[in-house]
């Protein structure tokens, strides 16, 4: 089904770009270079973040907390494969990439750790650099209850990711 | 993020070497630098790809179209928003790019929105108003129809339906970005008011 999407969106995109009469080869170009600046500049933090990721891995550090805060997530059918990545998710977005990448190479994608690590992935966003940049941009410091309120959101997504999963893959 | 960046590498060296994992962490690190580069390809294919795409989605008018879609929709949760402010034109084309994952190209009216609102709330003195707070939870929650990187990551990885996940990304998405706002409304109990017990 999934694939379908993509195929469709793709296609419908430079349809309807054509019928509005969208340079779209020109168009593609010019943003995928956006793409492509965007996709540089997260190189430095990129390698800064699996590096620290791969050494706690190898380090065993995170097994011992995986096996420390198994029974709770026990009982919400998550996956422990994927506790680094709900602790990182919220503070860094190459941090996430990383711990991703690694339960891929490590469970599979299609496994249901890979699946629910998508999931979560996808679902939610690097929290603490947007309200950093939104807040920050307009000088205010005093962030009153928006942390706690994406904080939330966050955890729910976390929990969701493993329940939809679960039930419908 | 210094003390982090510290804290994560300290905790591993420390905690490798009390568990004779030491070499193990030595390799790793070697090792992730090359990790990091065949992770960088993937990333950045994906991403020139879709920001490709989705500059024709945005030159040809469509996140205007989704726009329009989403006004109604948000006066239902930020009530405080005038009516064809610039504020209000602004928090709807960042919803709508953040809707199609163009990150990049939600980010300049997000923050243009943010100014707006800024402007119009500076009795409150550095605080942020409900409507401020609404939007940056609404920021943080990513709701995206096409969650590209994970798409190009998990086919990269060999899965056999990268896409299958989307519908629990949707799902999951809303739910999260539900939770949220609740936890916005439920410690703001006057609509109007400013947020400084949280």
């Amino acid at each position: 089904m999934g694939n379908y999407i993509v195929v469709l969106t793709v296609s419908g995109i430079i349809l309807f770009g054509m019928m509005k009469k969208v340079k779209v080869f020109d168009v593609f170009l010019e943003g995928a270079k956006e793409g492509l600046h965007t996709a540089v500049g997260i190189i430095p933090a990129l390698t800064a973040l699996t590096l620290c990721v791969s050494a706690l891995r190898a380090s065993g550090a995170v097994e011992a907390l995986g096996q420390l805060t198994a029974p709770f997530i026990e009982m919400a059918h998550i996956p422990p494969e994927t506790l680094p990545l709900m602790l990182i998710r919220p503070i860094s977005g190459s941090g996430a990439l990383a711990v991703l990448q690694g339960i891929f190479s490590s469970c599979g994608p299609d496994s249901t750790a890979g699946n629910v690590a998508s999931v979560m992935m996808g679902s939610t966003e690097t929290t603490f650099y947007t309200i950093t940049v939104y807040f920050g941009s307009v000088g205010v410091k005093k962030t009153g209850c928006t942390i706690p309120a994406a904080l939330t959101a966050d955890l729910t997504g976390m929990i969701i990711a493993a329940l939809t999963v679960n039930l419908l893959m | 993020m210094n003390y982090i960046f510290a804290a994560m590498l300290m905790i591993a060296a420390i905690w490798g070497i009390f568990s004779g994992n030491g070499e193990a962490v030595s390799s790793a690190m070697l090792q992730s630098g090359i990790s990091t580069a065949e992770l960088m390809l993937t990333v950045t294919g994906g991403m020139v790809l879709w920001s490709g795409i989705m500059a024709i989605a945005e030159k040809s008018g469509l996140t205007d179209i989704l726009a329009k879609f989403i006004r109604p929709l948000l006066r239902l949760i930020m009530p405080g928003l005038e009516k064809g402010s610039d504020a209000e034109k602004y928090v709807c084309m960042n919803i709508s790019a953040n809707i199609l994952g163009l990150g990049n190209a939600a980010t300049p009216p997000g923050l243009k929105a943010m100014r707006a609102m800024a402007e119009q709330h500076r009795h409150l003195n550095g605080r942020p108003d409900s409507e401020m707070v609404t939007f940056a939870v609404l920021n943080t929650a990513s709701v995206q129809l096409i969650p590209a990187t994970v798409m190009t990551l998990r086919s990269a990885a060999g899965s056999s339906d990268p896409g299958g996940i989307m519908p629990c990304i949707w799902i999951t998405s809303l739910c999260a970005l539900t939770a949220g706002l609740l936890v916005c409304k439920a410690l703001h109990p006057a609509a109007k008011g400013d947020c400084n017990h949280g």
